[in-house]
């Protein structure tokens, strides 16, 4: 059980959830557990390396390397693979499912158009709610980078967003990570 | 400023498509699969270990976390769930690590006639809409720090788990400061909802087969035995037939042991045990009058070393755990 007065068990306390939301995002639940257990081990091993200051924006650049490692790595291939091949409305969000191309399903639908970073880039701003220096720290780069990075993805997310609505988006986008098919050295790619 | 802008607009756009909104796992960090990730990730060792190793305990891990007792294997670091057998005295069958199976015969035998009773006993299966009460009390040895060690003598820790868990295996409630919560919970391997446990194999030979087929930490044998012991434990209903062979497919796992001077948290009990990696006994635990499961326990049978330098002894019992109460009821927090 967390001990309360523990600095380790503080940061369990206040930040699990959170890294297990990132993950979710990502990928299906069951992984996401996983991921975030394997993230604070991370964590627990490298305790004098988290900034006491701001743990979550280094916890979260843990998590997507752990992510990255996972979706590539054959452990998990079959089960993904499986999932490809017959449970994608499960993998998709709640409302994309339940309203069709409503206004979530519109955005999930430009947000795989596009390329990886751009999407990455979006989520952490849009979902993880991080502001650009935090963002930066996930993505590894300066915070001045990373805001002109910001600014093209939400440019290409607007032009993905008119395909979308003029109904020229292609439908065979995969709805989850392919992990067999990816290239070593690239990110993870979402639903 | 255009960032800033480029910020808040963002936010605003992609609200609607995310897919977990924020605050919607408040409190995973404290529900039973998180306390039991929190086990795994700060026991002694963890750090050390190989990454390798610390993934492969995450099948079964995971399932683990779905009890409270499983809560208190995952925290004693323990491969998976229990089983193990052994000698109290080492006297009447010696543990010889690693093989070869001696007094297989008894534990067989007692595994069939456990078998014969599942399939025979009277059974209603759970509705749908039903949830599944279990009460499990543990004991469990603190972790060894480095340069440290613990035995026989070593003060154990009390903890009674009360749960409830519904017919599809996706929700999990405890009582936890007089307030009935509920967690998402589920996933993982074995199965541990009704309808998916309902459509394993009915046979000895099918049932092994799968168990053999899961990826386990350890050698295959251990790996199957920590499968089909986890799946009975984590199910406390489940069909006659699987239930049935369950039992069957560990009679055919070699080097299994019969110990019939186990005791559980007091009482008297049949062990049924395998010994994993030379040191630790895993043992499942039967009513020695009914051969109905009872628990389970993992027993240092060889002093042993880690790899973080902590020393378990001899002697000593690890975890203990035993199921009290298992009831079908209609609703979370309901007990009888």
């Amino acid at each position: 059980m967390p001990e309360p007065d523990d600095d380790f068990a503080q940061l369990w306390n206040a930040h699990y959830g959170d890294v297990l939301s990132y993950a979710t995002r990502r990928t299906d639940p069951e992984t996401a557990r996983d991921i975030a257990a394997e993230t604070f081990l991370v964590a627990w091993r490298r305790r004098g390396d988290v900034p006491p200051d701001r743990p979550f924006p280094w916890l979260l650049a843990v998590a997507r390397n752990v992510l990255a490692n996972e979706t590539r790595g054959d452990r998990r291939r079959g089960r993904l693979l499986g999932r490809l091949r017959g449970d994608r409305d499960h993998q998709r969000p709640v409302a994309d499912v339940a309203t069709g191309l409503a206004e979530g399903g519109r955005i999930a639908a430009a947000l795989r158009l596009l390329p990886d970073r751009d999407r990455e880039v979006l989520q952490l701003v849009g979902w993880e709610e991080l502001d650009t220096r935090e963002a930066a720290t996930v993505m590894g780069c300066s915070a001045r980078t990373f805001a002109v990075r910001l600014h093209r993805a939400r440019k290409r997310l607007t032009a993905a967003l008119a395909k979308v609505d003029a109904g020229s988006a292609t439908p065979s986008v995969p709805a989850v990570p392919r992990p067999a098919m990816t290239a070593p050295g690239t990110q993870p790619s979402r639903y | 400023m255009k960032h800033d802008t480029d910020v808040q607009e963002i936010r605003a756009m992609l609200a609607p498509a995310n897919p977990c909104p924020p605050g919607g796992l408040d409190g995973a960090a404290n529900d039973p699969v998180g306390r039991a990730a929190y086990a795994r990730v700060t026991r002694p060792g963890a750090a050390s270990s190989r990454r390798a190793a610390a993934r492969s305990h995450r099948t079964v891990f995971r399932v683990a976390a779905v009890g409270g007792l499983a809560v208190a294997i995952a925290a004693g670091g323990t491969i998976a769930q229990n089983i193990g057998g052994t000698d109290k005295d080492g006297t009447r069958h010696s543990v010889v690590p690693g093989l070869p199976a001696a007094p297989a015969a008894n534990a067989q035998e007692v595994l069939h006639r456990a078998a014969d009773n599942a399939a025979r006993a009277p059974f209603t299966p759970p509705r749908p809409d039903q949830w599944i009460y279990t009460v499990n009390r543990s004991k469990v040895s603190p972790k060894p720090d480095e340069g440290q060690a613990v035995g026989p003598d070593t003060p154990l820790k009390t903890e009674t788990a009360r749960q409830w868990v519904n017919y599809n295996g996706n929700k999990l409630a405890w009582y936890e400061k007089g307030r009935l919560v509920t967690s998402a919970t589920g996933g993982g391997t074995p199965p541990t909802d009704y309808p998916t446990v309902s459509r394993m194999p009915r046979d000895a030979d099918g049932m092994l087969a799968w168990a053999r087929k899961q990826r386990t930490p350890g050698d295959a044998n251990s790996g199957a035995y920590a499968m089909l012991s986890s799946l009975l434990y984590n199910n406390p209903v489940m069909p006659p037939a699987q239930t049935a062979a369950t039992y069957r497919a560990l009679a055919k796992i070699p080097g299994v042991r019969l110990d019939r001077t186990a005791k559980d948290l007091g009482r008297p009990v049949l062990s049924v045990s395998l010994v994993i990696g030379g040191w630790m006994a895993d043992e499942t635990l039967l009513d020695p009058s009914t051969y109905a499961f009872r628990g389970h326990r993992s027993r240092i049978v060889k002093d042993h070393v880690t790899d973080w330098g902590g020393t378990y002894k001899k002697g000593l019992v690890e975890v203990a755990g035993v199921r009290l109460t298992v009831r079908v009821v209609d609703r979370p927090g309901q007990v009888s």
